[in-house]
């Protein structure tokens, strides 16, 4: 589901946001990223206290880089931070980028739908039994190139 | 570390370190507010009553190590209820790169209650299930 | 001890006759905690022109362990071979025995409260 109201250009995104600010929408209720394969959508939810209405932005990146919103919302940063370590999304101006949530170890930007789940590549979908003629059907959340390749994409699977 | 009589089976009486990580603690709670377990005093449990580790919601990677310390910091006699699904086998984020599939991966498990989440009622039967076993 | 609601999700019992091993449970599970194998059998009738395939059902399980008793399964069945149960008091010792096959899952489970001899 896209959200409401046509895309922001990227290099439009802080002025937007700067003038929702000014109408009153003060409070950050939702700033988050969708995988949309080719490109990443960054979506914004502001909420105005005075009426309890709110204003949805969004805007598609088709590059490795956005603006980021702290210059005129320093509550975003948690949010931005959120973006990078999940989405791989780097924020131009955000002072502090450190991981927020992710400890050592973890996959890098697990939420890019490109990154493989391990568990779901080394566990055989008990769907895929029973076909006949040994069609291979497609298992739910793990994108073919996954399984197609010579080797799996996950490091010590094959 | 509060210790409960079982309402429906007096002789159960438990020590229980409730670990309450995700949604499934709210049942942990809800068997106590409705009175299945009955809060009693330390003392009333008598030494050498059971102390239970229950771990109720979903452990992650980065919250197993504390899992551990707790279950290790528990004093002897000693058993640990896996309760609902997360902590059973991962449950619904069993595919997830961040959560434990299982925490018997962690500690070792007495007994796992199935459900997602389980009910109180059944809280109450694994409790009495270790519980009574140990009487 | 309080009355468990009527239609509470504790338990999904099978009724292996009625299942056909058509796998729409297994595929549409978001958990993959169903699983089954069968395989098929022609079966000869009088009067008919030729035998009938017959799917027959090997293996039915359903890891407790895992599901997250969405329902979705019961809800898909066209066969209506899964059907709820409130029996909630089924722990386990081992991991693995939250696994049950066909013949655990024909009933409640043994000493649950909704089992009866």
């Amino acid at each position: 589901m896209m959200p409401p109201g046509p895309a922001v250009a990227p290099e439009d995104w802080v002025a937007t946001v700067e003038e929702c600010l000014g109408r009153g929408f003060v409070m950050l209720d939702l700033l988050t990223a969708v995988d949309r394969g080719d490109a990443l959508e960054v979506v914004l939810h502001l909420l105005r206290p005075d009426d309890a209405s709110g204003e949805f932005r969004h805007t598609v990146v088709t590059g490795p880089r956005l603006a980021s919103l702290t210059a005129v919302m320093p509550a975003a940063a948690w949010h931005e931070r959120e973006i990078r370590e999940m989405f791989g999304l780097e924020f131009d101006g955000l002072a502090d980028p450190r991981p927020l949530l992710l400890q050592d170890g973890a996959p890098d930007h697990p939420l890019r739908k490109s990154t493989p789940l391990p568990a779901r590549v080394e566990t055989p979908w008990p769907g895929a039994s029973g076909e006949s003629g040994g069609r291979s059907r497609r298992v739910p959340g793990v994108p073919s190139a996954w399984s197609q390749g010579e080797r799996s994409p996950v490091e010590g699977v094959t | 570390m509060r210790s409960y009589v079982v309402a429906s089976a007096p002789h159960v009486r438990v020590h229980v370190r409730d670990l309450g990580l995700a949604c499934c603690a709210v049942e942990f709670a809800s068997a106590v507010a409705s009175g299945l377990l009955l809060p009693a005093p330390v003392d009333d449990a008598g030494a050498g009553a059971l102390n239970v580790l229950v771990v109720s919601g979903t452990v992650t990677d980065a919250l197993a190590p504390a899992v551990l310390d707790e279950w290790q910091a528990l004093p002897e006699p000693k058993a640990a209820v896996s309760f609902g699904a997360c902590s059973n086998s991962g449950g619904p984020y069993w595919d997830s790169y961040s959560v434990t599939p299982g925490i018997d991966t962690v500690i070792p498990v007495t007994t796992y209650v199935p459900g997602c989440p389980p009910r109180p009622e059944a809280l109450v039967a694994a409790l009495v299930s270790v519980g009574g076993a140990a009487a | 001890m309080n009355a468990i609601p009527e239609g509470a999700r504790g338990f999904i019992t099978l009724d292996a006759a009625a299942c056909t091993s058509c796998m729409i449970c297994v595929r549409e599970c978001p958990d993959w905690c169903i699983e089954i194998d069968s395989h098929t059998e022609q079966v000869s009738e009088p009067g008919a022109r030729r035998p009938r395939s017959v799917a027959v059902l090997d293996r039915f399980t359903i890891d407790w362990s895992l599901c997250m008793y969405c329902g979705i399964c019961v809800e898909v069945c066209p066969f209506d071979a899964l059907h709820w149960s409130s029996a909630y008091d089924y722990p386990a010792r081992e991991r693995r025995e939250l696994r049950h096959g066909i013949d655990d899952l024909g009933l409640p489970p043994a000493g649950s409260s909704e089992f009866t001899a």
